[in-house]
């Protein structure tokens, strides 16, 4: 027969950043890690393995692990990949399982998933090929605006009165955001404008799955409050944050790798 | 199946099947739109051969068409201008049935005036003055072929086509029928293979791998007694009439479909595999794919040897299932439920070419339909360079993920 | 030559207005009302814009025109908008915005201008103009349960085979039978000569005033044309049209007659291809007028100038329909646009290359190099859309629209 492991590795490996969680069977998160994912996968995901190992002072290697990511393939060591939809979903489902809607925006990729009860995908859909309504579109915005990533969102709330951008195509965009600021528009409006823009396309990608609340936002961008607060609107809902929205993925996979049978 | 099944094999594999065609010397005529008079090309001394999008050639499309040009007439230029396309005595092109193909042809004759650029212009109607108008247009394709190409059309030559279409649809109807009944019986990349290879070298050689295949399914189905429920499906899909039918079927894994037009079968079936292995789902199985290049040429009706060739010839074509090129959006619609019902389908793989619109139209009521049968889909933007084969993947294997937890 | 020649700085606007666009105001708006009538007395049609309206004109049906609602989304500036209404049910941003924004608006009709279209009780398309037409025509009848029917006008090359010809016909006598059978009206084939010979007087109204825009200057800009194509369109058959059109034509006589030019100083002229941006029409054509061009000619407008010839009805109406420049291949276009630019004695040409619309826009590159190897006057595209105000890049047109001018002065 077989057991339950006594703990479980999650690796997520993102295309900006690869996360990794240690957890055991109640559930404690024992260590964790986080490092931009740069040109390779497999050395982020190692250095990541490398940190777990320091933080939890454990010899890591019987412990089952799965990866999930972009890169979710390139870890070597993992007893098996799984995606993000199916990570993020139990991820958020573990710390709230209310949550019945999880919207993720990740770097490349956004993301809206439908979790049933269990805990499982029952629904999702994918942004298209191009980058509009990703991270990648708030950070050539950001550079622009000549702000960083970090504050565009705090910026985006001290807008007075949006201005209108109606692309999130990132090369379109640019341009139009250039145009905004040479006719004189106030970078907070600009940024509130691109952040609405953006919150729109997220919302039409929502109601393709039909949003049921409550609604939970994951990946790098819920940390962006400009964002959430244009999203809420849109739907006209409230939002629920995990703590640490970008470990969610890993978090999933580490519960799942848990919940593997030897 | 691995997951280092590469497509590169696959392309390599159909430059192959053309190989003794070029070797001796036959004339070949290249079509890009499936619904095509093969019959007709035959009589005329010609060999069809099915133009295929190519994968890994490089974009050489940019001086002559824009981006928002469907992605299959983009990958066919670029095969074109970078002479990777087999030696034609002349390219087909269909008109009337969407604008990127329709402009295409005309973009082609001027970029490349040494070509011999022939085009059939299909009607979207479908009742009587269609058949009509399309019989006459085919008698003066026929007649422009003699003229142009100096090749007479010959009724010995037709009959004999005629035969060899009629064996190969039978067959191919038959393992598709038998694949929906029992998805085991053959493995959807060996079913798709069989199809590719004989629509890229038409003749005995290619149909009799497609009738080896036909006995060894038939010797297993006959075990379990299921020839007759197949020969009933298969005859019941040509009389679009699913509704009455009392269907046998294996229940193993999440049954599948994939929708789609004008997308690679082999394809997809590698890209499916490629995520099964991830998801670790072994039993989940492709059972129905309704695409082009499959479904909907396999289920078209054959000519018959009795009537006036250019009518039977124009009957046939126009009978093609399920094309979304032709008007009766309602009855594609009722057909598709007829099929979610009685095929037991637990999830819809939907396939946009990029920029295809006769696809993209029909999406949002397929995904209308599934969502009342609260059938799980999912959508895959694909060009047919695949060019993002690894998100292509995770959303398969999201998409299996999904389906098993759905379980 | 324009009659300010002198250098002293002008007070007077680049852009002239007509005083006909009060008129044409109220034509229009009658129309709306009359469309919203029509559809609660069950007699509203919708059609593409090159279908043989005449037909439906002739059973006492009105018709609306959902290509020109998507102009009025484009000009509100709220294509975005709806065609995101549109994607929300699962519409791929790389369809036609025409069709897009207006399945966006049968979806959200409160939140669309107007209030969307008044509800149709038949879809009537005819493919001379593109293939889209059909799909979309059809999802709009999955949604309100309004029946199609398609006249099916294969693509020509050349001059129309006679089984093309039957073909057509056949369609329009099906559209006959279809017509008598969901309006309750008997055939009537002397009110179908009245309504093509009232179709006709105003298609040579408007002809003659687009040919007025030979001269020196212009009397006429893109975007007046544009404009006041609107009753062409939507009124074609009626005696409002030609009432318009009377009004219109001699206005631009008295333009021509006195010499004032669409523009205030003339010095570039250029040939439009393809629909404009609505969403940025005064901006785009106004801010070029600024410096001296005008465009006295472009291949959409032209489009609505060919007469239904005599003989038999059905038959002429079958002809003319088919024929349209949109239904032709690539050397059918190229040879109009070389023959504007020869008969307008056109400087340079704009080719518009619009995301939204494959039949008109693919083979545009084709199309530069030929016409500028034919011509010898120079062109350019410009990348953009007519309503999807999301696929424009209004810097890159207006850099590549300098570089022209630059090229030609």
């Amino acid at each position: 027969m077989s057991s339950q492991p006594s703990h479980g590795i999650g690796i997520d490996i993102g295309s900006t950043t690869t996360k990794a969680i240690l957890i055991n069977t109640e559930g404690t998160i024992i260590a964790k890690f986080l490092i931009a994912t740069g040109a390779s996968a497999k050395k982020s995901a190692q250095r990541c393995l490398d940190e777990l190992k320091v933080q939890s002072q454990q010899d890591l290697s019987n412990i089952p692990t799965i990866s999930t990511g972009y890169g979710r393939r390139q870890a070597l060591n993992a007893a098996k990949s799984v995606t993000e939809i199916t990570c993020h979903s139990i991820g958020v489902h573990f710390q709230n399982s209310e949550i019945r809607t999880l919207i993720d925006v990740g770097g490349q990729d956004s993301k809206v998933i439908r979790i049933g009860s269990e805990g499982r995908p029952t629904d999702f859909e994918l942004n298209d090929k191009c980058s509009a309504g990703t991270g990648r579109f708030l950070e050539v915005m950001a550079q622009v605006l000549e702000t960083s990533i970090e504050d565009i969102g705090t910026l985006a709330l001290q807008a007075k009165a949006p201005s209108i951008i109606s692309s999130t195509c990132t090369v379109f965009a640019e341009s139009e955001v250039i145009g905004r600021i040479g006719a004189g528009d106030k970078p907070a409006n600009i940024a509130a404008g691109v952040h609405k823009a953006m919150a729109a396309k997220i919302a039409t990608l929502s109601h393709r799955v039909g949003v049921k609340k409550p609604i939970a936002i994951t990946g790098g961008v819920a940390l962006n409050p400009g964002f959430r607060f244009y999203l809420a609107k849109q739907l006209d809902a409230n939002l629920w944050v995990p703590e640490e929205p970008q470990y969610t993925g890993a978090l999933g996979a580490a519960i799942l790798a848990m919940n593997t049978r030897e | 199946m691995s997951a280092s099944l590469s497509y590169d094999t696959l392309v390599a594999e159909r430059h192959q099947y053309l190989q003794p065609l070029i070797a001796a010397e036959n004339p070949i005529i290249g079509y890009i739109y499936p619904h095509a008079p093969l019959e007709l090309f035959f009589a005329h001394q010609l060999i069809p051969t099915l133009l295929w999008a190519e994968p890994k050639v490089p974009g050489a499309y940019e001086a002559s068409l824009q981006t928002f040009c469907c992605s299959y007439s983009r990958n066919l230029f670029s095969q074109r201008a970078k002479n990777h396309l087999p030696t034609l005595t002349a390219i087909v092109f269909p008109g009337g049935t969407c604008d990127s193909l329709q402009n295409l042809g005309d973009i082609w004759q001027a970029r490349f005036p040494e070509d011999t650029v022939l085009r059939l212009t299909y009607p979207v109607a479908r009742d009587e003055t269609a058949l009509t108008y399309f019989t006459e247009e085919i008698q003066n394709f026929s007649k422009y072929i003699e003229v142009s190409l100096g090749h007479k059309f010959s009724m010995k030559k037709y009959n004999e086509a005629v035969a060899l279409l009629a064996e190969f649809r039978a067959a191919t109807q038959f393992i598709t029928a038998a694949r929906i009944i029992q998805p085991e019986c053959l493995p959807y990349t060996e079913h798709t293979k069989l199809i590719r290879q004989f629509l890229t070298a038409p003749g005995p050689q290619a149909l009799q791998l497609i009738e080896q295949t036909v006995i060894q399914v038939q010797s297993a189905l006959r075990n379990e007694q299921l020839i007759p429920s197949v020969e009933a499906l298969r005859y019941g899909i040509l009389q679009n009439n699913l509704a009455d039918l009392s269907i046998p079927l294996s229940k193993q894994g999440p049954r599948i479909m994939v929708v789609g037009g004008m997308i690679d079968p082999e394809g997809i079936a590698v890209l499916f595999e490629n995520a099964k292995t991830s998801a670790d789902i072994e039993s989940a199985e492709i059972v129905l794919d309704l695409l082009s290049f499959t479904y909907r040429t396999v289920f078209t009706s054959s000519p018959s040897l009795q009537g006036n060739p250019f009518h039977e010839l124009a009957q046939s074509i126009l009978s093609a299932p399920a094309e979304p090129t032709q008007e009766g959006l309602p009855n594609r619609l009722q057909f598709l439920q007829h099929v979610f019902d009685q095929f037991a389908i637990d999830g819809l793989i939907i396939c946009e070419q990029s920029f295809c619109d006769p696809d993209q139209f029909e999406v949002p009521d397929m995904l209308k339909l599934a969502g009342k049968k609260k059938m799980l889909t999912v959508r895959l933007p694909l060009d047919p360079e695949f060019s993002d084969q690894a998100r292509i993947e995770g959303r398969l294997q999201s998409f299996l993920e999904t389906l098993s937890a759905r379980r | 030559m324009s009659p300010e020649t002198s250098p002293a700085p002008s007070k007077e606007k680049a852009y002239r207005k007509l005083y006909t666009s009060k008129l044409l105001r109220e034509t229009m708006t009658l129309h709306i009302l009359s469309t919203k009538t029509a559809s609660q007395e069950g007699r509203l049609v919708w059609v593409t814009s090159g279908f043989p309206v005449e037909i439906p004109v002739a059973f006492n049906t009105v018709a609306a025109y959902p290509e020109q609602y998507g102009a009025i989304v484009g000009s509100e500036k709220c294509g975005p908008l709806l065609c995101g209404f549109a994607e929300e049910l699962g519409f791929s941003q790389e369809l036609c915005s025409y069709a897009r924004s207006s399945i966006g608006s049968v979806q959200q009709p409160e939140q669309s201008p107007l209030t969307g279209l008044p509800k149709p009780q038949a879809l009537l398309a005819c493919n001379n103009i593109c293939g889209t037409v059909l799909p979309w025509y059809e999802a709009v009848s999955e949604m309100t349960g309004a029946p199609v029917y398609l006249v099916d006008t294969p693509p020509l090359e050349g001059e129309q085979p006679s089984h093309h010809l039957a073909y057509v016909k056949s369609n329009l006598n099906g559209l006959i039978e279809f017509m008598s059978q969901n309006f309750n009206h008997e055939y009537d084939e002397k009110q179908l000569i009245q309504v093509a010979k009232l179709s006709n007087d105003a298609v040579s109204l408007w002809t003659k005033a687009l040919e007025a825009c030979k001269n020196k200057p212009s009397p006429l800009n893109c975007a007046d044309r544009f404009l006041s194509m609107a009753p062409i369109v939507a009124l074609r058959g009626t005696q409002q049209a030609i009432n318009f059109y009377q009004a219109f034509f001699a206005e631009v006589e008295e333009r021509v007659k006195q010499g004032i030019g669409a523009i205030r100083e003339e010095r570039v002229r250029l040939l439009w291809d393809n629909i404009p941006p609505w969403f940025t029409i005064y901006n785009f054509f106004n801010t070029l007028a600024k410096q001296g061009v005008v465009f006295p000619a472009d291949s959409y407008t032209h489009a609505w100038s060919a007469a239904i010839p005599r003989g038999e009805i059905i038959e002429s109406i079958a002809k003319v329909y088919s024929n349209v420049y949109l239904n032709k291949g690539l050397s059918a276009k190229i040879d109009k646009m070389c023959s504007l630019i020869k008969d307008y004695d056109l400087d340079g040409f704009v080719l518009f290359s619009v995301r939204s619309c494959k039949r008109y826009s693919i083979g545009q590159m084709v199309t530069k190099e030929e016409i500028t190897r034919r011509t010898g006057v120079p062109g350019v595209i410009i990348e953009g859309d007519m309503v999807d105000s999301q696929q424009y890049n209004e810097a890159q047109a207006k850099t590549r629209m300098e570089a022209l001018i630059e090229m030609i002065v």
